[in-house]
């Protein structure tokens, strides 16, 4: 009887609250080394939507992701930015190892558009990551791109302002980055498999 | 024991048989879209002069559909979707198989072996011969079909006219029945008038796909391919029509994806007024080799991929709305960098018609160049550069914020060659830590230009 209960604990199902989860999970590693630490499967979820929350454009929220973006796109995996809000500037890019010629930026008409264009791209299968700029989306939505994402074993990262915080969110993981005025301060705020915590980031 | 098909004894007895498909509409069809269409079974394709049906020799093709059944089947199955109203029939001969279709159409093959007997069932009205030829055989007290193959040819000839007796020997395949060729025209360019003038994307898809399928039709039966067509929506005369091109990055034969992207189109796409007929006109690029299917992902199947989902995204959202970034060696900054097309990477399309597309020509992924692995040292510029850039320099006051410098100056000049500029950057840091990239004029103007995100 003990015995039957013991294998069923040990299902890679099963994750009972306080652990570490059994199987591992498959992570694309952010190459911060304290967020890697903090994050369960060692980087952000793949197959899953990332929400990266800011307070305001200019926190370092978008270099916090880079160095994942450049492993990727030097690895030959499309990197595909829905709706940025600026132009995402190439000389910029290259210094932090990003190869252009893998980078896909798409200007959508609407908000609508974006969410089509983002799904498309996640289910494609042949994006490594897809980074959507769209701060008034529904829970609806991001379900929705999290099934995208699941489908095309891509790696979703939704950046959104911090005020979003407040509301729930089915994404796997929900990243906050702000500033104490001197330096960057990152919060994980919810974390499959995961505790909430505050991440230390090294000056 | 088997007889071989060079036994003269075969030979003599049928030795003009095959295997034929002939469509026979069933209400008034332009004969040119259906033998278009039919080319998809065999480039060897007749149209029937009385009716407007066509015949094909499939004998060659019918293994790649899985057998003659199969391909009646899916000959049926396509007239279905595309909403052509015909009786289809396979046959030995290509009279045959026009008499069967004039009859009502096969549900199944009529092979050699059962085509005699099937022959000689068929009333004399039915064989489709010349009115006199018909009376005098009927007032020779000849019935059926059967009752003139039992007279043989001698008896015959004596009688009547000898159309009537090569009529005969050519449904039973003993005599050659050389076919007028269809001659498949060099592009690609028809229209179709619609039954009643609409709003609706679904009626003018139903209208479009069939000429896709008409285009399909002609890329197989030529071998060729296609990676572009132009469509042309007609309103009302007077009034100019809509046009709108769909693009593939790589040529392909199937009309799928052509036919998913013009689905994502016609959703977007605003009429000025009810369309009256649809038009499509498409270049063939000739010498095209299929890609064979493989068991494991290729890095040619990444690619095919990758150009598959740009084409989707280009049709919905535009060709401008999709772009790629590249640098350019300049200091000044706006000018340190350059909008791709978003194929970027794509190989050039080649001219139609002209171009020879090898197989292998899907080197679609650009090689990550091993030196700009997270490349250091690699950037034209040495200077910190931030992540966003602003359309346009901005007024830093108009940004609002306490800022404080952090770092620089960075003085970035250009001389006579170009508008003057000479600009000191700075890094600049407010209380909120957003951190800006800004310039001071020579006449001590700050102005933003950039974001580090």
């Amino acid at each position: 009887m003990d015995r039957t209960l013991d294998t069923l604990l040990q299902h890679p199902g099963l994750w009972r609250p306080g652990e570490r989860p059994v199987h591992p999970l498959r992570s694309l590693p952010t190459r911060v080394p304290a967020l890697d630490a903090a994050l369960p499967g060692g980087g952000l979820p793949v197959g899953a939507v990332t929400e990266v929350l800011n307070t305001g454009i200019g926190v370092g929220e978008l270099s916090l992701l880079l160095p994942a973006l450049a492993g990727l796109s030097c690895s030959g995996s499309q990197v595909v930015w829905v709706a940025p809000p600026h132009l995402p500037y190439p000389p910029a890019l290259q210094q932090a190892g990003v190869a252009l010629e893998r980078l896909l930026c798409l200007q959508p008409a609407s908000p609508d558009e974006s969410l089509w264009a983002a799904e498309q791209c996640l289910r494609s299968g042949v994006c490594g990551a897809v980074l959507v700029w769209l701060d008034d989306i529904d829970t609806t939505a991001i379900r929705r791109l999290q099934l995208a994402a699941e489908s095309g074993d891509s790696c979703c990262l939704l950046l959104r302002d911090a005020h979003r915080a407040a509301n729930a969110s089915p994404a796997a993981l929900r990243l906050w980055v702000g500033s104490d005025g001197m330096r960057r301060q990152l919060r994980v705020l919810k974390c499959r498999g995961g505790q909430p915590q505050d991440v230390a980031l090294a000056a | 024991m088997s007889r071989s098909p060079l036994d003269p004894l075969v030979l003599q007895a049928a030795p003009f048989c095959g295997a034929w498909l002939c469509v026979l509409p069933t209400m008034r069809h332009d004969a040119e879209g259906l033998a278009l269409w039919a080319m998809r079974y065999s480039p060897l394709v007749s149209i029937c002069r009385r009716s407007s049906g066509v015949v094909a020799d499939v004998a060659a093709s019918a293994h790649l559909f899985g057998g003659l059944d199969a391909l009646l089947d899916d000959a049926r199955r396509q007239l279905r979707t595309l909403g052509i109203a015909a009786s289809v029939a396979g046959a030995p001969t290509a009279s045959a198989a026009r008499v069967l279709a004039a009859n009502g159409g096969t549900a199944r093959w009529v092979g050699h072996d059962a085509w005699p007997a099937r022959l000689r069932q068929l009333r004399l009205e039915q064989l489709g011969l010349e009115r006199a030829d018909l009376a005098l055989l009927r007032a020779l007290g000849l019935r059926s079909a059967g009752d003139c193959l039992v007279l043989n040819g001698g008896d015959l000839d004596r009688r009547c006219r000898e159309a009537v007796s090569l009529r005969l020997a050519r449904l039973t395949g003993s005599a050659a029945d050389p076919q007028i060729w269809f001659t498949p025209p060099p592009r690609f360019d028809r229209r179709l008038e619609l039954l009643s003038e609409t709003w609706q994307a679904g009626a003018l898809r139903f209208g479009l796909e069939r000429l896709l399928a008409e285009l399909e039709g002609l890329l197989r039966g030529r071998s060729a391919a296609t990676d572009a067509i132009d469509i042309r929506l007609g309103h009302a005369p007077g009034r100019p029509d809509t046009c709108f091109s769909l693009r593939t990055t790589r040529p392909s034969q199937s009309s799928a994806m052509l036919r998913m992207l013009l689905r994502e189109r016609l959703e977007q796409l605003k009429l000025p007024g009810p369309v009256r007929s649809v038009g499509l006109q498409a270049a063939l690029l000739v010498d095209w080799q299929a890609r064979a299917g493989t068991l494991w992902p290729t890095p040619d199947d990444t690619a095919y991929d990758r150009a598959s989902l740009l084409d989707r995204l280009r049709a919905r959202l535009g060709e401008t709305a999709i772009y790629s970034l590249d640098t350019v060696p300049d200091h000044r900054p706006e000018h340190a960098w350059r909008r791709t097309h978003g194929g970027a990477g794509a190989p050039p399309r080649p001219a139609p018609d002209t171009a020879i597309m090898r197989k292998g020509t899907s080197d679609n992924s650009p090689v990550p160049n091993p030196r700009s692995g997270l490349g250091r040292g690699s950037s034209p510029c040495r200077g910190l550069r931030p992540l966003w850039l602003l359309d346009a320099p901005q007024a830093l006051a108009t940004i609002g914020g306490d800022w404080v410098e952090e770092r620089g100056p960075e003085r970035i000049e250009a001389g006579w060659w170009a508008t003057p500029l000479a600009r000191d950057y700075y890094v600049l840091r407010d209380t909120q830590g957003r951190r800006l990239w800004a310039f001071r004029s020579t006449r001590g103007d700050w102005f933003a230009q950039g974001w580090f995100a």
